[in-house]
């Protein structure tokens, strides 16, 4: 049975009809020690075939390793939401239910505009960051 | 916080949204962005406090 409804299937599609440029999603599971996971990878899976410009990646978070540690994935479920050239590191952990649906949704967007919208004042405090910052944001699924 | 409770319980997470930045700095709830900047500055200023 498909996770994504036809209704929120059509509602997605006129989302996804703003896309910019293509968006690739790669997702990380492992169906023997985290079952639930796997249905982090049908959503995504689901999610990408809405719209040509969405492509996905489905990978083991045990068997590929290469993968893992190339993107940085610290466990799963896991979603990277990158762009076609760039990857921002935007990284989802956990299945995106309720709210955080529409987080993954919005990322989607943000990634393929290539624009976070920040004001010029923060872009340009960034800017003078000496090092990498790793922020991660805590939310619960409603 | 069910879903990751050895990183809830490291980053100490009681209430969300909880934002933490780098490995010290922290706040809980929405904010204006000027405050998530500061907070990102703090943290990049600590890290390098540390390697030094």
């Amino acid at each position: 049975m498909a996770l994504v409804t036809e209704e929120l299937a059509a509602h997605l599609k006129a989302e996804f009809a703003q896309l910019a440029n293509p968006v690739r999603l790669a997702v990380f599971s492992q169906a023997l020690g985290d079952p639930e996971s796997e249905q982090g990878r049908r959503l995504v899976e689901e999610l990408a075939a809405l719209d040509s410009r969405l492509s996905v990646e489905s990978y083991n978070f045990v068997l590929d390793k290469e993968k893992v540690e190339s993107l940085r994935i610290a466990r799963i479920p896991a979603i990277a939401v990158m762009g076609a050239e760039k990857d921002y590191g935007i990284r989802m952990y956990g299945l995106p239910s309720g709210y955080e649906f529409g987080t993954l949704v919005e990322a989607i967007l943000d990634v393929s505009r290539g624009d976070s919208g920040l004001s010029d004042e923060t872009r340009a405090g960034l800017k003078e960051l000496a090092r990498p910052v790793h922020v991660q944001v805590f939310s619960t699924p409603t | 916080m069910t879903g990751y409770p050895e990183l809830a319980q490291k980053y100490r997470v009681s209430s969300v949204p909880k934002t933490v930045v780098g490995e010290t700095v922290d706040f809980v709830g929405a904010g204006p962005e000027s405050m998530l900047l500061k907070h990102v500055q703090q943290a990049a200023a600590a890290n390098s406090s540390l390697i030094v």
